[in-house]
């Protein structure tokens, strides 16, 4: 993917910034992990201290995608990420795997897989609200939707794209306008969901 | 897959952003990666739990802590951590390992392969648990062959 610029907003003005959308080489991946890690753990820790409970902590809480990277090594996968400044705000691991075709229908159609997708720590309330922070930088979880759906529109599959969404992020893909085709017993009956080509091309024109 | 150009209407954005807010976005798997469970343990698998339970119940006892203190600290049920030294718990929650793994002071990567939630990269692993099975046993104060045992099985855990 060609690096291009792209705005998404910061929250405590309220008004966009620029950043840039490009692809993610590993090394890259250890850098976001670097920043990233310790901080999903200070909030862990902090919530945990001030008696709250384990089913509130955010449910990525653990992950780590220097161990993801691993995955790359498939030729179906990229993984691609918006920056500012130094700061890597937000990662997406796609695949463009054949087995990967729409549930809402028959007829055997690719889709574009979103295998994993995360906005960075300190822009989530679950994990900045711990450390008393108020998250920094909004619709980064939109843009990376935006991107997926776009590259599914590039290779012909009409901006269907499916993800497992994790149970605490079920609320943003509903409003989002994806369809819920409920708890996927093959992938930790984790929830799944789809676009369709209507509810892909709305996401892009209006939103919601 | 890269001719493609992004909104850039500010108003889709500011309210895009409004209806992202204090949301979960997260994408993925529960764990890092998730191997397929087997419907019957095969015998390396039960090994390697009973080295997990043994591990946690050594580990603990060498950093002096006992079951309750353990599980506050851990923020995990008192039987639960009962039911995971006895090995009795056949697949503990990734939280809790990785919870475990911090309060003992363990790479939680290496609890998971052990738990059977991942994969082991490699047979080393599996070796090292089984060495360690057959050298621990269940007495009050921990022998100096019990935790020479725990030293070297911690060393191996933590090798790359």
């Amino acid at each position: 993917m060609k690096p291009r610029p792209v705005q998404i907003i910061d929250i405590s003005t309220r008004k966009p910034v620029d950043a840039e959308l490009r692809e993610v080489e590993v090394p890259e991946l250890a850098d976001a992990e670097a920043l990233w890690n310790p901080y999903r753990a200070r909030s862990v820790a902090a919530k945990l201290r001030a008696g709250g409970k384990t089913e509130d902590i955010p449910q990525n809480y653990h992950w780590n995608w220097i161990l993801k990277s691993g995955e790359l090594r498939l030729l179906d996968r990229e993984v691609c990420g918006i920056k500012l400044g130094n700061d890597w705000q937000g990662l997406m691991m796609t695949s463009t795997a054949m087995t990967h075709q729409t549930r809402l229908e028959v007829k055997q159609r690719q889709l574009l897989y979103v295998k994993y997708l995360e906005s960075a720590p300190w822009n989530v309330h679950g994990f900045a609200a711990a450390l008393g922070e108020i998250p920094k930088y909004g619709a980064v979880g939109t843009r990376l939707l935006e991107v997926a759906v776009r590259q599914s529109m590039q290779m012909d599959f009409r901006g269907r794209v499916g993800l497992h969404a994790l149970p605490h992020s079920e609320g943003f893909y509903k409003k989002m306008g994806m369809q819920r085709l409920g708890p996927d017993p093959e992938f930790q009956d984790l929830p799944y969901y789809e676009f369709t080509e209507k509810a892909a091309q709305s996401f892009l024109d209006v939103g919601v | 897959m890269d001719d493609f150009k992004m909104n850039t209407d500010i108003k889709w954005l500011q309210r895009m952003a409004e209806l992202e807010a204090n949301a979960d976005v997260s994408v993925g798997g529960l764990s890092c990666e998730v191997s397929q469970q087997p419907e019957k343990p095969i015998e390396g698998e039960a090994l390697n739990r009973m080295a997990l339970a043994k591990l946690i119940e050594l580990r603990r006892r060498t950093l002096g802590l006992s079951i309750e203190q353990l599980a506050v600290a851990a923020s995990i049920a008192v039987p639960e951590a009962i039911a995971l030294e006895l090995g009795n718990l056949p697949q503990p929650h990734p939280r809790t390992l990785f919870m475990l793994a911090t309060v003992l002071k363990l790479p939680s990567d290496k609890l998971m392969q052990l738990s059977g939630l991942t994969k082991p990269r490699d047979g080393k692993l599996n070796q090292a648990a089984v060495r360690f099975a057959a050298r621990s046993k269940s007495i009050e104060t921990l022998s100096k062959d019990e935790l020479a045992a725990v030293e070297e099985f911690v060393r191996i855990l933590t090798e790359r």
